[in-house]
């Protein structure tokens, strides 16, 4: 067993138990793919009401290596409108990338920034060249070099 | 064993649905923030975090930070926090006790004082002999010292004062005759034990049958820029490690091997060589089935990710490679029959061309097979075309080694072995990028 498997047992038998207000457990088949659903729970009006789909990927690494997090589409499960996040899905966030992710952190940790991003947001557009981005994009979000400038998210 | 296994699924949220709500927070700080579970050879870093040895070892190793408060950190800095596992090793012994308790007051409803008091009483009685046990084994530790510091014979730690002198470098206490070959050596001969005991000692007998189960000897961990193929694969085939796979499999597992070793040096009871490398060989299973378990939907993607598995990948496709390689044979020995001719007649045991499932790469009938087929494998192994070509003529004799000369050989010795088309700079090998933090830092692009 490997110590990835091992840590995400841990987290999942405490995801069962009680997570937050705002985020749920949908699925968690395996050790490999989760998903979860998150809420923003203030009154954001670009948020209100709506819930929003993550998916989290695991590598055989996790949590020296951090997961591959997205958002995905669904019936009634949009992409949030953020200057961070590409309208496929894929989230710029330091914490998901190689240079600020952080082995102490976990799943909870991850839809709670998330959730509190979305909440600090005023801004109801997609980042500067979208279209173009998720046009042509066919790396993993984990191979993509963002440059995190916004550090007021 | 079988108590480890029923740890596992404990958590510190556990105690949230018993009346001692407040034990979870007690539970909750004698866990390694890292793995979850409780500290197992608790190392303390110089930002005063805690974490297991092996799991600090494993992220310093990554990113050189602390995984708590992201400050800069080295393995060589590290020391062992003895009260923490004392705490731990407390606390996994009572766990049991208190919450089989904590429970029976819950299923009991309003708990009468009496029966409570009662089973605290036979916990009482119950819990006494571990704890003995532990306090008087610490007291005998203690009269070990004792013996040590009266016999005042030179042990690492603990005759600070006597003929010691600081080190002007790193301010640690070494010895006046070993100061000289302390600051040659840049400080680094002493790997942090709490308790030394290479010094042969032949005075108390419990110190000499310590000496028996010596501890074993840290290792560093090597710049791999500095070491070629060969040498790297002499020292794993020294260690006694396997000593197959590429260049980037071989960096990978000695980088594993020396921090599961050196974690092992922390432990207060070190475990067999044995062991650890049951437990390297559980690691490898397990990071090597990445490549398998990821779809194979995008196969460009697949191929450039960076933990493409060779193995499966030529296993996956042993049956197209097979159908190459009696094809290529199939045609040499047509050419060697018509030599002259020239257009050349197809064979008539030449089996359909077919291209190789997700290579992307249609092979093309023309030319010998191996190239192409080489090409689809990875492109790190075009440096061994030229040497594989006249083997191609002699091909008929070679039936049985074929497979492991073109797939084996030709991917053990490349360190680019990360295809040009990441994102990253063509020019720096992956591994390179990921162990030198502060490379990628300098080169990232500014707005």
């Amino acid at each position: 067993m490997s110590f990835a498997t091992k840590r995400l047992g841990k987290e999942l038998a405490k995801v069962h138990g009680n997570l937050p207000p705002g985020i749920a457990l949908v699925t968690a088949e395996g050790f490999q793919e989760w998903l979860l659903d998150i809420q923003v729970l203030d009154a954001n009006p670009i948020y209100m009401g709506q819930t929003y789909r993550l998916k989290f990927k695991f590598s055989s690494s996790y949590p020296i290596e951090p997961p591959e997090v997205t958002f995905v589409a669904g019936p009634d499960r949009p992409i949030p409108m953020h200057p961070h996040i590409y309208s496929n899905g894929i989230i710029c966030l330091d914490l998901l990338g190689t240079q600020g992710w952080s082995p102490v952190q976990n799943v909870e940790s991850i839809c709670m920034s998330l959730q509190s991003m979305l909440t600090g947001n005023t801004k109801n557009e997609r980042p500067e060249g979208d279209e173009q981005f998720v046009a042509s994009n066919r790396r993993r979000p984990r191979d993509i070099d963002f440059y995190y400038h916004d550090n007021t998210v | 064993m079988s108590k480890r296994e029923a740890l596992e699924v404990s958590d510190s949220t556990d105690w949230l649905e018993t009346p001692l709500r407040s034990v979870a927070a007690v539970d909750s700080a004698l866990r390694c923030q890292v793995c979850k579970d409780f500290y197992t050879t608790p190392m303390i870093t110089s930002c005063s975090h805690t974490f297991c040895s092996l799991c600090i070892r494993r992220c310093l190793n990554n990113d050189g930070k602390c995984p708590a408060c992201r400050t800069v950190d080295q393995e060589l800095r590290l020391r062992f926090n003895g009260a923490v596992e004392e705490l731990v090793e407390a606390f996994k012994t009572a766990r049991p006790e208190i919450f089989a308790l904590a429970k029976k007051s819950v299923n009991s409803g309003v708990t009468s004082p009496k029966r409570s008091r009662e089973d605290l009483q036979l916990d009482d009685d119950e819990k006494p002999p571990p704890r003995k046990r532990t306090r008087s084994s610490r007291i005998t530790r203690a009269t070990q010292e004792v013996y040590v510091v009266d016999s005042d014979l030179d042990d690492g730690d603990f005759v600070p004062e006597e003929g010691c002198v600081q080190c002007p470098i790193c301010n640690k206490q070494v010895k006046q005759e070993t100061i000289n070959t302390h600051i040659d050596r840049g400080c680094a001969d002493e790997p942090p034990t709490r308790r030394n005991e290479k010094s042969t000692f032949p005075i108390s007998p419990s110190k000499s049958l310590q000496n028996l189960t010596k501890r074993p000897e840290r290792l560093a961990q090597l710049h791999y820029s500095m070491v070629k193929d060969n040498a790297l694969r002499k020292k794993l085939a020294d260690l006694g490690l396997p000593a197959g796979g590429t260049r980037q499999g071989m960096e990978r597992r000695y980088t594993e091997w020396v921090t599961l070793w050196n974690a092992n040096c922390d432990a207060t009871h070190p475990k067999g060589k044995t062991e650890l490398k049951r437990e390297l060989d559980t690691w490898e299973r397990t990071q090597g089935s990445r490549a398998q378990a990821t779809s194979s939907l995008n196969p460009g993607a697949q191929i450039r990710d960076r933990d493409f598995d060779k193995a499966a990948w030529s296993t996956q496709h042993d049956g197209s490679f097979k159908e190459l390689i009696a094809n290529a044979r199939s045609k040499v020995r047509a050419k060697a029959a018509t030599p002259d001719s020239p257009s050349r007649p197809t064979p008539p045991l030449e089996p359909p061309v077919t291209p190789i499932r997700g290579a992307g790469n249609p092979l093309k009938s023309q030319g010998p097979a191996n190239v192409s087929m080489m090409e689809a494998g990875g492109e790190e192994q075009d440096e061994h075309h030229p040497d594989q070509q006249p083997d191609a003529v002699n091909v008929v004799g070679m039936t049985p080694f074929s497979k492991s000369r073109f797939f084996d050989e030709p991917g053990l010795s490349n360190p680019t072995s990360q295809a040009p088309t990441s994102q990253y700079s063509n020019s720096i090998p992956i591994f390179e990028k990921e162990k030198d933090i502060d490379i990628t830092t300098i080169t990232n692009p500014q707005p």
